[in-house]
């Protein structure tokens, strides 16, 4: 079974003589790599809590190379320390491992304030964390934004983009798995390996916090991440002020030729006000929230599609003002 | 005498010079600020439909595609007729693009060939413009039969452009959204059931053919395509009077 490491920065701890209060950690390990930027005092303990990275393994142990450097920056002269040691992950046990690194690092300051303060050397504690879990597969990206699985009544069934999905066997060259969000939560789908074997499903996905996003009724835009996107949409079905959730797609919508600029227009965003109301690439609207600016739906599509709310159905929320 | 001399020839080279220059300068802005009007050269005339049958064959997985599509041909501006059988070749290549998508995920592979069959229909063909209807029907390995799916183009000959959600048809966005609103209403008057579907619409002789796709909650999110030709007075008063002539004469 493929188990999934989520390797963290959990804390540091810095002991011993002050050396300064702007630390700088940077950790390495099989390609990843992280920097932080902490205020921190001798004698405290700061909660980090900041991912390295995700590893993957079919392993009962999961050993790696760590390389940890602790800065102390100045105006004039850094004091920088680091170290070198090894990861064993143990990936039977369903608990979190923590690893703790220790490092000295020596104050470098010119030789005159070494004769009156001598050499100062501060204690650093940088501990890891690794949780071990099952990997977390999605759906793939595909061309249009869908991908058309099977289900137990016989009938296609698509997904789009990134629904978590949990695998429950491979039989016969098909892989079957339950979506574990979106309107097709529960299901069991199934999809072909592909010709080399391997899945359709991927890992490696992160999910994003929810959107938060705004929409004008007086000014007919869609605002995301402070951009505003113009829309258009049905006097005789007017939006309400108040805030309402944007779910995840439900299901393939309109065909894929009408914008080509907009490569991902089948894939429209439920919005929980009314009946059938969407966020979605067009040119007019029936009472949808209708984006006319078609070549800019790929950004608003690509700044939703991984967002999770953490209820399971939804990306985020717009809020309807004036 | 001999300075003389080079000082008018001086002054005569830069006037060559000036000349040419300006000539130049005449000729770029000219050619630069030239409307060309592709329209110009469109005499309205009768669009002439040739049939063409396609089949295609592919293997892993298994696949026939059958496709009867029409070539526009217009005597009067055969580029136009090629842009109008250019977007039914965009839409038929749409088609075929979720039949392969389905046939290679979703459908099990027996050894036994998935098929796609597509016939068009031309619903409304006049000097102005083309509607067509696209009635596709798929036959996946061990999927049960969806049902055929009818799906439109309109192509506006006079502008040479495809009408995207026809909304060239009627003459503001309000009046587009009502006629659709009401069309929706139509369609689903009769169905029993949780439709969530969208409408897609074309013009026919005296009346409207009209499709909504999407799904039924009431059968877990089951695929739904229903069809209805409805007459033009159901939207009649939406319309622009220039479609209006279009679809009544």
């Amino acid at each position: 079974m493929l188990k999934s490491i989520n390797l963290k920065f959990a804390k540091i701890k810095y002991s011993g003589d002050s050396i300064g209060r702007d630390i700088r950690v940077e950790i390495e390990t099989l390609g990843k790599f992280l920097r932080i930027d902490k205020r921190i005092k001798t004698g405290e303990t700061a909660e980090i809590n900041r991912e390295v990275g995700r590893f993957e393994t079919d392993r009962g142990l999961f050993q790696a190379d760590v390389l940890i450097t602790v800065i102390e920056r100045d105006l004039l002269f850094n004091d920088a320390g680091n170290t070198t040691g090894s990861l064993k992950v143990n990936t039977a046990a369903n608990t979190s491992q923590q690893f703790v690194f220790e490092m000295q690092v020596g104050e470098s300051r010119s030789l005159l304030s070494r004769l009156f303060w001598g050499k100062r050397t501060a204690i650093f504690e940088v501990t890891l964390e690794a949780q071990i879990g099952e990997v977390e597969w999605c759906t793939p990206d595909t061309e249009d934004g869908w991908l058309v699985t099977h289900d137990k009544q016989e009938k296609p069934v698509s997904l789009p983009a990134y629904i978590m999905v949990r695998p429950i066997s491979i039989k016969n060259g098909r892989e079957y798995f339950i979506p574990l969000e979106g309107v097709n939560r529960g299901e069991l789908l199934s999809a072909p390996l592909k010709n080399d074997n391997s899945s359709y499903l991927i890992s490696d996905v992160k999910h994003e916090p929810a959107i938060s996003a705004q929409y004008s009724i007086y000014e007919k835009v869609f605002i995301l991440n402070g951009k505003k996107y113009k829309t258009t949409d049905y006097p005789e079905a007017p939006w309400k002020k108040g805030t309402y959730n944007i779910g995840i797609p439900d299901y393939p919508h309109g065909s894929n030729n009408a914008y080509t600029e907009a490569i991902k227009q089948k894939v429209w965003f439920p919005i929980n006000f009314e009946n059938a109301r969407y966020l979605h690439v067009g040119a007019r609207s029936a009472g949808c929230m209708t984006i006319i600016e078609t070549t800019k739906w790929m950004e608003i599509y690509n700044a939703i599609i991984k967002a999770r709310k953490g209820d399971l159905k939804n990306v985020g929320i717009v809020e309807v003002v004036d | 005498m001999i300075i003389m001399f080079k000082k008018y020839f001086i002054i005569a080279i830069v006037m060559v010079a000036m000349v040419v220059s300006g000539g130049l300068f005449y000729w770029f802005w000219s050619y630069d600020n030239e409307v060309i009007d592709d329209n110009a050269a469109y005499i309205p005339s009768q669009p002439i439909i040739k049939w063409q049958e396609i089949t295609i064959a592919e293997d892993d997985p298994k696949m026939a595609i059958r496709i009867k599509m029409p070539r526009i041909i217009i005597y009067s501006n055969y580029y136009i007729g090629s842009e109008a059988s250019r977007a039914i070749q965009r839409h038929i290549e749409s088609l075929k693009h979720d039949f392969i998508s389905a046939a290679t995920t979703a459908a099990i592979d027996n050894g036994e060939t998935n098929i796609l069959n597509i016939e068009t229909e031309i619903l409304l063909a006049t000097p102005k413009l083309i509607s067509l209807a696209f009635i596709s029907t798929e036959d996946l390995m061990s999927i049960n039969d969806d049902g055929p799916k009818r799906t439109f183009v309109i192509f506006d000959l006079i502008n040479n452009k495809v009408m995207i959600e026809g909304a060239e048809l009627f003459p503001d966005t309000l009046s587009w959204s009502r006629a659709v609103t009401i069309m929706k209403k139509t369609i689903l008057a009769d169905y029993q059931g949780d439709p969530s579907c969208d409408l897609s619409f074309a013009p026919r002789h005296n009346g409207f053919a009209a499709s909504c796709i999407g799904v039924d909650w009431s059968r877990g999110g089951g695929y739904l395509s229903l069809t209805k030709d409805m007459p033009i007075s159901v939207i009649q008063e939406f319309l622009a009077p220039s479609a209006l002539v279009d679809i009544i004469q």
